[in-house]
């Protein structure tokens, strides 16, 4: 409050005050900063392509500008809001199951005593992340087919019914969805192990004082602990609800879905955009995916502030 | 300090060559053929591209066969010969990469099919060439593949037809193998089947007499590829040049065909009476297929053909008394019609000069080199006793040859030549072929596929020399819709295939076919 | 050594040892068993089919052991020079990339945590921005090239080391689990911001640390996508790069263009064993880094 009272020499003072305390701190920031802006800003000058019809041996500025028509040609084919929507569709499902998942995980792991148990499973739960897609896939469709896969052949043996896993448009999204949580869970578990491994052990001792059962303090110690980095996580994913891994959707991909439930937005731009060479319509459509991720980011970073967290930015 | 001293004076020459220019002069010469050639004054580089494959050993970049291009021709001429890999997988997004700027651009551009071509003309990477240049520089390789495969280099620009690009030669070498177990047919008591129902009747007996065990399957199905559903058994009345330049198309399937849609409806049939695997749909890189075929539980399938074949070897050691035949190819078509089969052409890959290559005459002495009968032969077959062996008076390669010098690339050195000749010239006869392609003891399937080519009528896809735009713009789009199609109307009941099949080849239609083809066929009328 | 977390825990179940507490015990013990087999099994697949006759594999009968035991794999993927020098190349790569992106994540994090810092938010938003903003494949392509990048090393370890993830993640760990009270302490002391960074924070801070460690290596060593167009020379490329060659076919466009005569795929034996070669040393690091999360040392140096 006083610095609005503070005249013009004093002011210039109090920076030199305040720059004398915190140049170290802003010593620190260049080098990062100046990696930032190399490679990650002066590539994004790329992102003009949105407006452009681009042409290689024009180079990024010298080809020549045509303001919307990118846009307008992704969105006006019919299927446009359709891949919209089950792009959001799925991302909805990963984020529902796929971020909870590892959150739940890990507080099971870190209720475990044994410490031998305790690694070996944390090793193995990781295992998936190794494995490429296309591996993931030809084992998956290996196990799930309808007449010959491993699942189908002992239910059947067992007296039930021969489930249409993959060719299902629901099941696929089912699956799609299973095996996404399977193939990340492991290694989600990592951050919030780490988080879990900085709560204070007083406040343990504390709750068990007060005569704390297990759940009363998972619920009441270690989920507040984490809460933090579960929130920042929670964030930047929000960012990325329109995005989602072209390998994955490629790899599980099948003929009975392709054009129905596998129909997302990184595919739909691999066939009208990339495949035959149109990088502008793969630029212009990442644009928009991440202008609505960064809306979204900046509504939940204000949410989480005004629900009393640090946020992320 | 010496080194200091050497790099100075690297440094002062460097800065006296700029202020006079061309202190050695470039020297012009003639070759036996004719051929001009040229003597680089100062060294020029020439960067080449050359296809990085799967299972790759020595550096295809930096090899034995690469140094010995260096010291036969580049050294000769004073031209530094780099080697750019492009990704096989990935080869057009390489390409345009490494045409942003002057350092990353290769000297050539090459790609096998037109559709491609044409775009790398559209987006100008490549240079018009100069057609009184070829005749001074590459009379050797003009000889090699002949004028007709020159000319199929000329495309359309500007409303003009000019040479783009050089295309390399090819021989027919068709070692595609589509087998059916005999010991199979032996058991039914069937013959080799000669017409579409005669083979649809012995796919029902084999799944009667389950000869496969309990999941026994016919035949093998995969999920048709675009380019597998070219229909050519159906094209009985459909044989006038300007329809199959409009409906045939290794890219775009144009589902609206008739030929198209009776294929179809066979495999439709084939699928409702279990005589194709009820999961083909889900086998998108045909491992199932080859898994069943290998393990016994099927009765025909189709694979390349390889000396090596890991195909053949593990069907024998899972099944010792199998015994395979070639397929006769009347079994695609119905009775009574024209067995016809889509030739490729007759021309392998095509090079163009980069839009960025500043020594077009290079590029032209380079493949006039290579297209030279002594330099070819010695890339193709190396030496005798080390990379080939004759027998009964023919080359055959050696595969197990493994010294420094062995052969480079998975296709045994064809990258390294493939902008001249993309099959060895002397390997397409019946023996040679058998030597090549064959593994021991089964010789005889070469024979029968010598024998089954030769009851097919060939015809030859029409080759556009006017890039088709909206072909480029739906094309991708349209091959994901084939393949839910495809899908969708083999799987369907029977008596409503007909009725699907129209309503979803409307919607296909639609999407983008009828504009391609009312271009092409605009074109068409253009170009004839 | 015991921790102080631990200690407590055992104090506590001594006393309340009750049914409840047991039952669930065992139900953790049967999730994380039944968890843990689904994420091993698969991996046990490869493992076996990589120990395994390659007509067995493509016959489709391997499944979680191997099927006509075989080296052949092994000793194909271990006798080619290419693969060793591949390894190599991956292992240096992957140490520069770790150690350049711990520094720059540890330079950018804790300026960030000090919320008198003015410019703080811009800084925070700058960073973050970049996580969702990128020029995509061309501009990043031109940018190696203009810096002289193109075929070295350099391309692999310098553009992604700054990764506005990690960062936050890392602020994140500083601001909740690091008090202030410690820092302040110091500072009476007399340290810089330099000395508190060094000597109070990053010890504090070992369990991110070794996360982002990890988090840096693994994306590292798994990655291919950029040595796909940044490194032509066949030399250069990690081992992921060869990998993706060796999975990859081409299509059947391609195969039909090419008159088929040349088609040669890789055995399946072989992929199998160049999946096992090239992901083992990277699990590896996980054990290594674990006695990292289960240590309690806040506790030790706030009572030390």
């Amino acid at each position: 409050m006083s610095v609005k009272t503070v005249v013009p020499p004093k002011r210039r003072q109090r920076f030199s005050v305040y720059m004398s305390r915190y140049w170290p701190l802003y010593c620190m920031l260049i080098l990062p900063t100046a990696f930032c802006l190399l490679f990650k800003y002066w590539p994004m000058t790329g992102l003009v392509m949105a407006f452009k019809n681009f042409k290689m041996m024009r180079g990024i500025w010298g080809s020549a500008w045509n303001g919307l028509d990118n846009f307008r040609y992704l969105f006006s084919r019919p299927e446009s809001v359709g891949v919209i929507l089950q792009t959001l569709k799925l991302n909805l499902l990963d984020l529902l199951f796929g971020f909870t998942m590892p959150i739940i995980l890990s507080i099971l792991l870190n209720e475990v005593r044994s410490k031998a148990f305790k690694r070996i499973t944390q090793t193995v739960i990781y295992l998936p992340h190794f494995l490429s897609w296309v591996i993931i896939a030809s084992l998956f469709i290996m196990l799930l087919r309808t007449e010959t896969g491993m699942i189908n052949i002992i239910a059947s043996n067992m007296g039930g019914k021969k489930v249409p896993y993959l060719e299902d448009n629901f099941l696929w999204q089912v699956v799609y969805i299973f095996i996404g949580v399977w193939q990340s869970m492991g290694w989600g578990t990592i951050i919030y192990l780490a988080a879990i491994t900085g709560i204070s052990a007083e406040l343990y001792e504390a709750a068990t004082v007060d005569g704390a059962g297990r759940f009363a303090k998972i619920w009441h110690v270690t989920l507040p602990g984490i809460r933090g980095t579960i929130v920042t996580l929670l964030i930047m994913n929000l960012g990325r609800i329109l995005g989602s891994s072209f390998e994955r959707v490629n790899s599980l991909s099948n003929p009975y879905v392709v054009l129905k439930s596998a129909n997302v937005i990184s595919t739909y731009i691999y066939r009208v955009g990339l495949a035959n060479g149109k990088y502008h319509y793969a630029t212009a459509m990442g644009l928009f995916q991440n202008v609505i991720g960064i809306i979204l980011i900046l509504i939940a970073d204000r949410a989480a502030k005004a629900m009393g967290e640090s946020g992320l930015i | 300090m010496k080194k200091l001293f050497a790099s100075m004076l690297a440094l002062i020459m460097a800065l006296s060559m700029m202020s006079i220019p061309a202190l050695a002069e470039d020297k012009v010469e003639y070759t036996a053929s004719g051929a001009k050639v040229i003597t680089y004054g100062e060294q020029i580089e020439l960067k080449v591209p050359i296809y990085q494959r799967n299972g790759i050993k020595d550096p295809i970049e930096d090899n034995w066969w690469t140094h010995w291009v260096q010291e036969n021709f580049g050294d000769k001429y004073n031209i530094k010969v780099t080697y750019v890999p492009i990704s096989r997988t990935d080869e057009v997004n390489d390409f345009t990469l490494k045409m942003g700027s002057d350092e990353t651009a290769p000297d050539m551009i090459f790609h096998y099919d037109n559709p491609q071509l044409l775009a790398y003309i559209d987006q100008e990477f490549v240079q018009q060439i100069d057609e009184d240049m070829v005749r001074e520089y590459m009379p050797d390789y003009l000889a090699y593949v002949g004028e007709d495969a020159y000319n199929a280099g000329k495309y359309n620009v500007g409303g003009k037809k000019v040479q783009m690009y050089f295309p390399a030669a090819r021989d027919n070498a068709d070692n595609w193998a589509t087998v059916i177990r005999a010991d199979w047919l032996e058991k039914v008591g069937k013959e080799m089947p000669k017409s579409v129902e005669e083979y649809l009747d012995v796919l029902r007996a084999f799944r009667d007499a389950n000869l496969g065990g309990d999941y026994t399957i016919p035949a093998t199905q995969q999920l048709p590829s675009t380019t597998g559903m070219r229909a050519d058994s159906y094209r009985t009345g459909h044989t006038d040049p300007r329809e199959i330049a409009i409906y045939s198309d290794l890219q775009v399937v144009s589902l609206d065909w008739e030929p198209i849609k009776r294929n179809y409806k066979t495999l439709n049939t084939m699928y409702n009476e279990g005589l194709i695997s009820k999961e083909f749909a889900l086998d998108t890189d045909g491992s199932q297929a080859k898994s069943d075929f290998v393990n016994g539980k099927a009765g025909v399938y189709g694979f390349y053909l390889s000396s090596n074949s890991d195909v053949i070897s593990t069907l024998m050691q899972n099944c010792p008394d199998a015994k395979l035949a070639i397929l006769d190819a009347r079994s695609g078509v119905p009775a009574g019609e024209t067995l016809y089969d889509y030739q490729a052409d007759p021309i392998g890959i095509s090079t163009g000069i980069s839009a960025r290559c500043k020594h077009p005459e290079a590029v032209m002495m380079y493949i006039n080199w290579m297209a030279q009968p002594e330099v070819l032969e010695f890339l193709e077959y190396g030496e005798e006793g080390k990379h080939h062996i004759v027998k009964d008076g023919l080359k055959v390669l050696n595969s197990d040859y493994d010294g420094p010098d062995r052969f480079v690339s998975t296709n045994a050195n064809i990258d390294l030549f493939v902008m001249v000749s993309q099959t060895r010239r002397d390997a397409t006869s019946l023996e040679a072929m058998s030597a090549t392609y064959c593994p021991i003891g089964f010789e005889y399937l070469m024979e029968q596929i010598f024998e089954n080519n030769a009851n097919k009528t060939y015809i030859h896809n029409y080759r556009f020399t006017t890039p088709i735009s909206s072909q480029a713009e739906y094309g991708e789009d349209l091959r994901a819709r084939f393949q839910a199609i495809s899908a969708q109307v083999i799987t369907c009941p029977a008596d409503q295939f007909d009725a699907l099949y129209d309503q979803l080849v409307a919607e296909y239609c639609a999407a983008g076919l009828d504009e391609i083809h009312e271009e092409k066929a605009r074109v068409y009328d253009a170009e004839n | 050594m015991e921790t102080n977390m631990e200690r407590s825990k055992r104090k506590h179940r001594a006393i309340h040892q009750s049914a409840g507490s047991r039952a669930f015990d065992i139900i953790i013990h049967v999730i994380l068993i039944i968890v843990g087999l689904l994420c091993l099994l698969p991996f046990l697949h490869v493992a076996a089919m990589s120990f395994s006759s390659n007509g067995a594999v493509i016959s489709q009968r391997v499944f979680f052991l191997p099927v006509e035991f075989s080296l052949d794999g092994y000793k194909m993927v271990i006798q080619d020079p290419s693969m060793m020098r591949s390894l190599w190349i991956t292992v240096l790569v992957t140490v520069g990339f770790t150690a350049l992106g711990m520094i720059l994540s540890i330079l950018a994090a804790y300026p960030l945590t000090k919320k008198a810092l003015k410019g703080r938010g811009f800084f925070a938003f700058l960073y973050m921005f970049t996580m969702y903003f990128g020029g995509g494949l061309i501009p990043e392509y031109l940018l190696m090239n203009d810096l002289k990048m193109l075929n070295t090393v350099w391309s692999l370890i310098l553009p992604l080391s700054f990764s506005a993830y990690n960062i936050i993640i890392l602020r994140s760990f500083m601001q909740s689990s690091i008090p202030d009270s410690l820092e302040e302490a110091a500072f009476l002391d007399g340290a810089s911001y330099w000395g508190v960074l060094f000597r109070v924070v990053l010890p504090l801070s070992t369990p991110v640390l070794a996360t982002l460690c990890l988090f840096f290596a693994v994306g590292r060593w798994n990655a291919y996508g950029d040595a796909l167009y940044y490194i032509s020379s066949s030399k250069l490329y990690p081992l992921q790069l060869k990998l993706y060659y060796l999975m990859g076919m081409a299509s059947d466009a391609a195969t039909l263009a090419e008159g088929g005569s040349t088609n040669y795929v890789t055995g399946e034996v072989v992929k199998a064993t160049c999946v096992m070669f090239a992901t083992l040393p990277i699990i590896i690091l996980y054990p290594f880094l674990q006695r990292y999360f289960v240590t309690g040392i806040m506790i030790g140096a706030v009572k030390g």
